[in-house]
């Protein structure tokens, strides 16, 4: 009979120090390096977007939490920190009052209503931007070409996704990679920040709030699908490299799919997640409308997150039967309790 | 007073699409405006109150066995009449409600009222439980359709309400709009409900 | 038994009665519907490829027929007198037939416009020929163009880019249209 190492102590207990509100300070401090670099080349429209989407995120969930007279949890920062995710994948001249609709959309719909931190279906990042993308009225804010042709920030400001959508890959000779992996192109406020995205979540990584799982197997979804779409036709789809630094492919795979609640939990759920999440990106950039693929690819993965779950779930054991006789029982519970 | 109660019982404690989730299909499809929603459900009001008289006065002369083929004989009747009748002088509703006002045979409510009220009480009582629900139901038609139409579009039975850079969030007149708002509705409902009980 | 007789002989009186009723009001109400539909349906492509007209176009129409087939003609007046007629042909689009509306200047000899009516085209896609930017092209063009086919006509006016099928619809029912206009005038003319 396998038993586990447990050790059961009666209190006083020492607390290891982790809480929700530590969790939400690692994401902070992790996409610090990337708001300073929205807010370095977007100046004080990035604030503006950034605040708004924070300060509209936190009111949603107190505003929600005070009408159904529950306990108000904005403070565990878990508002703020999908707040601040919005904001990074906007871009910086998107208008107020949308950031606003959206974060009360996702906040109210998408997470409380489903029963707050930890229960929610689906991202409530995710399903704010979605709402803003298929409202057709409104989907022209979030078309980067147009809205940031004001923004001086000394290079070629051009989505290189719409590109590809519009021209193929053959328009795309003017990126090269290195431009690309130093963020000199157009985008979210946060999205196009490679470098520090990547130092942004390998920290979390280090740190254990967000598993490694998810991020290696998107990557590799990315490559793998993106690669077999190139050898294909190296004319009309990009390499996979290019797939990889474009868009929201970075931020989608260290802090949108590892969402805690929309993620599966066992690591082969994590890796098939992952990686459907990395080849759907891909898929839909190739053949849908919407240049980027990335948030829809995770709300669609997330849906089977139910599913995923059950892939090398943990055996149950079959219990043993012991003959109940007055000697055994003692001993049986004794070892039962200890599983 | 045992008629008025039959009356009001329509308009909230058993108001249709909210409280006995009755009639989905049309509360979803046709209240991308409030106009839509209005004249559905009038022409429902209209096949409602008519077939719950008929079937309450023939309730004697219906054999059990067939009943319902008879009911939804007189019920595909009066659809017909509103059919032909608001071809005739209500084309452009027509045209906007298109497909939906042939459905009204299938809507749960009107069968569901024949059935449970009109083949059992009298003519007056069933044409006033008649009015009453498709009334309730018009309300709630009405409502959904006119949130949806202020925020989807920016205009209120066509009327321009928002202010003039107002940007409408269509997805409230998609199709997902129609759910999120019911919904919400739904929710409100129950809340007020609720907080009355208490 | 006696049970069964009733179940049969209710059912069949209520069948009946309601039968009846209906196919009573469906006769009262046929010509207030068929006006209804003229108004909402035609009337306004009429009224756009009439422009002009100083008449009521919807009471002032005509039923005639052309190789037995019957034709609904709308006339327009000028100062009491007729200068120009419309009257719709059928076309087969991408999805289903186009009904399209043909307004002649009986003075000119040329096409005053078209309108498309009706069809079942793809939204966004085939439904651009509705569409004024294509429509308008067919402003003027002579009743004696050289080649009255659907051919000829596409080489006259530009088809909508990405709607061949949904083009050649209308072109074709222009076509119709061209060919039994000579029919038509000597019937319109006809007291």
């Amino acid at each position: 009979m396998k038993t586990l190492d447990l050790t059961v102590s009666p209190a006083p207990h020492i607390h290891c120090g982790a809480r929700i509100t530590g969790v939400a300070y690692n994401f902070f401090l992790a996409l610090l390096p990337t708001v300073a670099f929205g807010v370095y080349y977007y100046g004080f429209d990035a604030i503006r977007v950034i605040g708004a989407s924070i300060a509209s995120a936190m009111i949603a969930e107190a505003v929600f939490q005070y009408i159904m007279k529950k306990p108000i949890t904005i403070a565990d920062g878990s508002a703020a920190v999908s707040g601040l995710l919005l904001a990074l994948i906007l871009p910086a001249s998107v208008p107020l009052y949308l950031v606003v609709v959206a974060n009360f959309v996702g906040i109210i719909i998408a997470k409380q209503c489903f029963g707050g931190l930890g229960a929610s279906p689906l991202n409530p990042v995710l399903v704010s931007w979605a709402i803003i993308r298929v409202t057709n009225t409104w989907a022209g804010f979030l078309d980067f070409d147009l809205t940031l042709i004001n923004y001086d920030t000394g290079f070629l400001l051009q989505y290189p996704l719409a590109v590809l959508k519009a021209e193929g890959s053959a328009g795309l000779a003017h990126f090269s990679l290195l431009d690309l992996f130093l963020g000199r192109q157009g985008g979210g406020i946060g999205a196009s920040a490679i470098i520090w995205l990547l130092a942004g979540g390998l920290y979390l990584v280090v740190r254990g709030m967000i598993r490694w799982e998810i991020p290696c197997s998107f990557l590799l979804g990315v490559i793998v699908v993106a690669g077999i779409f190139w050898l294909g036709n190296s004319k009309t789809y990009a390499n996979p490299m290019f797939h990889i630094l474009a868009g929201n492919v970075m931020i989608g795979a260290f802090f949108l799919s590892t969402d805690n609640s929309s993620a599966p939990v066992n690591r082969w759920g994590m890796v098939v997640f992952g990686f459907g999440c990395g080849a759907m990106t891909v898929v839909l950039r190739a053949w849908s409308v919407y240049p980027d693929g990335v948030v829809f690819a995770c709300l669609l993965m997330s849906l089977f997150t139910p599913l995923f779950d059950k892939l090398r779930a943990k055996q149950v054991l079959p219990q043993p039967v012991y003959p109940i006789t007055p000697a055994t029982i003692s001993g049986t519970v004794e070892e039962r309790s200890g599983q | 007073m045992k008629l008025l109660k039959v009356f009001t019982r329509g308009l909230w404690n058993e108001i249709p699409p909210f409280r006995l989730v009755l009639g989905l299909c049309p509360t979803l499809a046709v209240t991308r405006s409030a106009e839509d929603g209005l004249g559905m459900g009038l022409a429902v009001i209209f096949v409602l109150a008519c077939s719950n008289m008929l079937v309450s006065s023939l309730r004697n002369l219906i054999p059990r066995q067939v009943r319902i083929a008879c009911f939804v004989v007189i019920i595909a009747s009066f659809v017909v009449v509103v059919e032909l009748l608001s071809q005739a002088f209500f084309y452009p509703i027509y045209q906007s409600l298109g497909i939906f006002i042939p459905l009204i045979v299938v809507n749960c409510i009107i069968l569901g009222r024949a059935e449970a009220f009109a083949s059992r009480n009298g003519i007056i009582a069933s044409g006033l439980d008649g009015l009453g629900m498709g009334l309730g139901f018009t309300l709630s038609l009405t409502v959904l359709g006119s949130i949806r139409e202020i925020l989807g579009q920016g205009t209120f039975f066509g009327a321009e309400v928002m202010w003039s850079s107002f940007r409408p969030f269509s997805f409230m007149v998609e199709a997902p709009g129609a759910f999120v708002t019911l919904g919400i509705l739904l929710a409100i409902m129950n809340a007020i409900s609720k907080s009355h009980q208490s | 038994m006696k049970e069964v007789t009733q179940m049969i002989v209710v059912l069949t009186l209520i069948c009946t009665v309601c039968g009846v009723a209906l196919s009573g009001l469906l006769e009262v109400t046929a010509e207030r519907i068929e006006n209804q539909v003229l108004i909402n349906v035609q009337g306004p492509g009429v009224k756009i490829v009439l422009e002009g007209s100083e008449n009521d176009l919807i009471a002032d129409r005509k039923k005639i027929k052309i190789n037995g087939e019957e034709v609904l003609l709308f006339v327009g007046k000028k100062d009491g007198k007729p200068w120009a007629i419309a009257y719709e042909t059928l076309g087969n689009g991408f999805g289903g037939s186009l009904t399209v509306m043909v307004g002649y200047d009986t003075d000119q000899k040329t096409l005053t416009g078209i309108q498309v009516v009706s069809h079942k085209e793809t939204p966004g896609i085939g439904s651009r020929v509705t569409e004024d930017q294509f429509s308008q092209g067919f402003r003027g063009l002579s009743i004696k163009i050289e080649d009255p086919s659907p051919k000829g006509i596409r080489g006259e006016v530009d088809a909508v880019a990405g709607a061949t099928y949904s083009s050649g619809g209308v072109y074709e029912a222009i076509a119709k249209s061209l060919q039994i206009y000579p029919e038509v005038i000597k019937q319109s003319l006809a007291p």
